[in-house]
């Protein structure tokens, strides 16, 4: 792929993944947890680590994580970079340890566990609060999600790598 | 790439990690102690002490829309000025530790006591 | 995977533990509030161990009364009454705490004199009219203060080891053990749970803290309150592990006359309230110990009180008179 098939490509995966999260702040907030979301925009970045490279999805996640700055505030893109980045390399991790015996709902609820827990991080150093109590309601709320974001991003493959094909790649 | 999109053995995992969160749960309830006092910060600093013996009803001088509200010894954020209400969602506290968090508002509710056992 | 989070789900187990907290609180011994919390594997089994060392507390707490008497007891306030008068046979604990008083006094200078009774029974008084009526609130004339000092000679006090009895040779003197009481029933509250094979609890005693502790609770956490606001606020946390924190302050028992605070421990040297510092906390192995060591460093100034800390190897909080707090712990020393 060329370099400006390539920038177009990530440009595309930004907008992607900005359409999902703007999305999601539309939704109505199911967990008590403050900062915690479905992580859908996920799903892009999962594809990214798994079929383009881990170094385009941390890009990927600190450009995103510069749009929610600077749209919703500091508060928020920290949230993201820390929830997204926790993600990335928790994935990362199980990729290296499993390899190809790791399914990929089980990487995308290790992700969603892990983009949950990264943000209550974030928020337990910011308010001093102690975090560790919504432990619990965070792996569940991870495991759905995760299971989700899994399924969809079967289901979104095919579409999203129609361009890696085309490049003959 | 050759991972499967889902294996069945996956049952297996999503089911111990969910024992995991069901055994944390049970853990921080069964140890959890009832807290006596509530702290209501902002920007990291009380502005407020409740007493949860008593019910009260509390708002900050500078949040007119927040509403604090300390009935039978729990306390919860009643009202709130917040697009995504999750302070208010979050319901009664008690337990020593618990937070409830405005984040718009920069405020915490938090029950104090869980760090000391006794005082001198 | 899956034995990864078979061991995280063993780990939380035990984590866990089978034994849970109790805690209860008596309100009627030693004339302050007093705490208990205990690990314990049943509700049952803590309510028994709790009802054991309440009615121990209140055993002791009769004995070293000096205002009240109790039918069929020999306690303080008869040895008193008998001052001047006969030696009085007294229990083994009541012997045992006047014992220790007086070894007391030699270890600080006299500034710990169980004889000091008739002075403290002066601002004794003026303390509960001035509770009882703010408004007219008095302090006691330094004639009338040192009338009283004149007999709290420590030498008045008589022991007969032999009949186990205490005699007060001047007929105006009289006993007060109440820089010494708490932290003596601190410590046999300690070994009446040991002799239980409780093994995890915490005994607060209105200021005197013993702490025991196991595997399953490796140590107390212990806030040390900030002087007089009395909120929830620490100028201090402690951790002590085995041991024993007692504070004396100018919080614990106090009156105000003129905007000054009035507390309860007499300096030897002026007869008013010593003015040093506003609290003192010592972590000691025993209670009793600490409890004399609080009193004695809470009089003194700091600079002479830090020599002492460090022969003794003890560990202490101060929180001086213009609210500096001082801590020379294990941990080091902190200053703020």
């Amino acid at each position: 792929m060329s370099r400006t098939k390539y920038m177009t490509y990530m440009a595309m995966l930004l907008t992607l993944t900005i359409v999902l999260s703007i999305f999601e702040s539309a939704l109505p907030s199911f967990t008590a947890v403050p900062g915690v979301k479905p992580g859908l925009a996920n799903i892009v970045v999962m594809f990214t680590v798994f079929f383009i490279g881990k170094r385009y999805a941390i890009i990927l996640n600190i450009a995103k994580s510069l749009f929610v700055l600077i749209t919703r505030g500091a508060v928020a893109g920290i949230l993201s970079l820390c929830g997204g980045m926790l993600s990335i390399l928790v994935i990362i991790l199980l990729l290296h340890i499993f390899k190809d015996r790791i399914s990929y709902v089980l990487l995308s609820i290790g992700g969603a566990i892990s983009h949950n827990i990264g943000q209550i991080i974030a928020v337990s150093f910011m308010l001093n609060g102690y975090a560790y109590m919504y432990l619990p309601v965070l792996i569940v709320s991870g495991v759905v999600m995760g299971s989700v974001t899994g399924t969809l991003l079967k289901v979104l493959m095919p579409v999203l790598s129609y361009p890696l094909k085309e490049a003959g790649k | 790439m050759g991972n499967l999109f889902f294996k069945s053995k996956d049952i297996i995992v999503i089911a111990l990690i969910l024992t995991v969160a069901a055994i944390l749960y049970a853990c921080i309830e069964y140890t959890g102690k009832e807290g006596k006092t509530a702290e209501i910060l902002l920007n990291n600093e009380v502005i407020k002490t409740l007493e949860l013996s008593e019910d009260a009803v509390y708002s900050p001088e500078d949040f007119p829309h927040v509403v604090f509200e300390v009935r039978e010894g729990k306390v919860r954020f009643r009202e709130s000025d917040c697009p995504d209400k999750i302070c208010v969602n979050t319901g009664f506290i008690y337990k020593q530790g618990q937070t409830a968090v405005c984040l718009p508002n920069k405020l915490v509710l938090r029950i104090t006591g869980n760090d000391v056992d006794t005082v001198l | 995977m899956k034995r990864i989070l078979f061991l995280l789900c063993l780990l939380m187990l035990t984590g866990c533990g089978t034994k849970k907290e109790y805690s209860a609180q008596y309100l009627d011994v030693f004339d302050t509030y007093t705490t208990f919390q205990a690990y314990s594997d049943d509700k049952e089994g803590f309510d028994r161990i709790s009802e054991g060392l309440h009615s121990q507390l209140i055993r002791l707490n009769r004995l070293f009364d000096i205002y009240n008497d109790y039918e069929g007891i020999s306690n303080l306030k008869t040895v008193n009454d008998n001052a001047g008068v006969a030696p009085v046979v007294v229990d083994k604990e009541l012997y045992d705490l006047v014992k220790a008083g007086i070894s007391a006094y030699d270890e600080t200078e006299g500034y710990i004199n169980i004889a000091m009774g008739p002075v403290l029974k002066v601002w004794h008084n003026y303390r509960e009219s001035a509770l009882a009526d703010p408004n007219n609130a008095l302090i006691p004339s330094s004639e009338e203060l040192s009338e009283a000092a004149r007999h709290t000679d420590i030498n008045n006090i008589i022991l007969d080891d032999k009949n186990m009895s205490i005699y007060i040779k001047d007929k105006y003197a009289s006993i007060d053990v109440g820089a010494i009481a708490k932290g003596y029933a601190a410590d046999r509250a300690r070994e009446y749970l040991e002799e239980n094979g409780v093994t995890a609890a915490l005994i607060n005693l209105g200021g005197n803290v013993v702490g025991l502790n196991d595997d399953s609770k490796p140590s107390w956490k212990i806030g040390v309150q900030k002087p007089i606001e009395g909120s929830s606020e620490y100028v201090y946390k402690l951790d002590i592990n085995n041991a024993s924190a007692v504070s004396s302050g100018n919080y614990q028992r106090y009156y105000v006359y003129k905007d000054k605070i009035y507390h309860h421990i007499i300096d030897k040297d002026t007869l008013m309230p010593s003015v040093n510092n506003k609290s003192v906390t010592v972590v000691s192995p025993s209670s009793l110990e600490g409890d004399i060591y609080s009193t004695y460093l809470f009089i003194l100034p700091y600079d002479k009180g830090k020599e002492i800390v460090k022969e003794k190897g003890l560990e202490a909080v101060w929180v001086d008179k213009d609210d500096k707090v001082i801590a020379k712990t294990k941990g080091g020393e902190y200053v703020r």
